[in-house]
């Protein structure tokens, strides 16, 4: 475990969430779903990228905000227009603190495979290599101070709570009412 | 950025498919509106917005794969490789573009040492070793592979363009929006029929 991890705040889903989704459910339902499973995805990569031994994290923390984004503003008038404006801005600042490490993730692998695959000198993979593995580094305090911000805000637990009762509440709603 | 407009007419109530097919509309329409400015290849803006115009239709689906008939997947194959085109091509625009502030950066060095030879008064011994120092520094520093880079990335991006375009002419030919449209309708239909 890195130095300093926070105890990430583990929030509790409707159970429904872990249902497969039905496209005959009532689409209010539906659209909670499609937006609380991808935040699930998204919480579960905060320890990856706190640990950054893996470029995996990144990647994939900013493909669930963007799946969950997407959701939101596909079915944004399902909701208070001012809410589903407030969550996707909330996001997209979230997801976009993510954009350079995960550039600068996908440079680096890209140039250390051209590199073993072309054998010999390369003062130019070299010099991108230096650079962007330290620019890389230099990301990394902004991606912990990012996770923390959202830990001490509970952004988690707000996500959770407001698309887990908006517009229906799934704690109270079974998949056999649909 | 071109937003995604925002789909109406939404109940959350009705049957969930409902929402597939009033956000298939618009966003098919999104994707489909940026055709027109295929024809320059400089239009890289343009292109960038067709490529997240694909990506919320691709996250559409994917949204309502349940929903979605065994015969849409052979035509999520073809979007998929749509999408690798647009990706790509994509990919090669930011290369470049970080590629050429990488070039800048390099040059730097290069030229702080090329100021301090001119100064040089005449052609003194002293810039023999100048130059010669210098010649040894461009040619073991980064800036000559950098340009090859850039000209392979270049080159790259022209022949995924021209096959993009030679790959979106053939889905057109084979109706490729009617055939989504048509498969999107009958999932639709299905749910109401039930």
């Amino acid at each position: 475990m890195s130095d300093g991890m926070p105890q990430f705040v583990q929030v509790a889903f409707p159970p429904v969430v872990d249902l497969p989704p039905d496209p005959d459910w009532p689409l209010g339902v539906y659209a909670q779903h499609c937006i609380l499973t991808r935040f699930k995805k998204l919480l579960e990569q905060r320890g990856v990228v706190w640990q950054n031994t893996e470029h995996e994290g990144v990647h994939q923390i900013r493909v669930a905000a963007r799946r969950c984004r997407t959701a939101l503003v596909t079915f944004s008038e399902l909701w208070e227009a001012g809410e589903a404006r407030r969550f996707n801005k909330l996001l997209s600042r979230f997801a976009s603190a993510f954009g350079n490490a995960r550039d600068l993730d996908v440079m680096v692998e890209y140039i250390e495979q051209r590199r073993s695959a072309e054998p010999g000198e390369h003062p130019a993979y070299d010099w991108l290599l230096e650079r962007n593995m330290s620019a890389r580094d230099a990301e990394q305090p902004g991606l912990e101070e990012t996770l923390t911000e959202f830990e001490d805000e509970e952004t988690a637990r707000e996500v959770v709570d407001f698309f887990s009762r908006h517009p229906y509440d799934l704690w109270d709603w079974e998949a056999a009412d649909g | 950025m071109a937003k995604g407009k925002v789909i109406t007419g939404l109940d959350a109530a009705a049957n969930a498919r409902t929402g597939l097919s009033a956000a298939y509309a618009v966003r098919a329409a999104e994707l489909w509106g940026w055709e027109q400015y295929l024809g320059d290849p400089d239009n890289v803006r343009e292109l960038h917005d067709m490529r997240i115009a694909a990506k919320r239709l691709r996250y559409l689906f994917e949204f309502y794969e349940p929903a979605l008939s065994a015969d849409f997947s052979a035509e999520l194959m073809k979007f998929k490789r749509l999408q690798d085109y647009l990706g790509d091509i994509h990919d090669c625009d930011v290369w470049v573009e970080y590629l050429l502030e990488q070039l800048r950066d390099a040059l730097k060095e290069i030229n702080r040492s090329r100021r301090e030879l001119s100064r040089i008064n005449g052609a003194q011994a002293v810039l023999s070793t100048g130059a010669a120092d210098l010649a040894a520094v461009f040619a073991g520093g980064p800036a000559h592979g950098l340009l090859m880079f850039i000209a392979e990335i270049a080159d790259r991006r022209t022949t995924l363009y021209a096959e993009f375009l030679g790959y979106w002419a053939e889905l057109k030919a084979a109706g490729f929006r009617d055939r989504l449209t048509g498969l999107v309708d009958s999932a639709v239909k299905e749910g109401s029929d039930g």
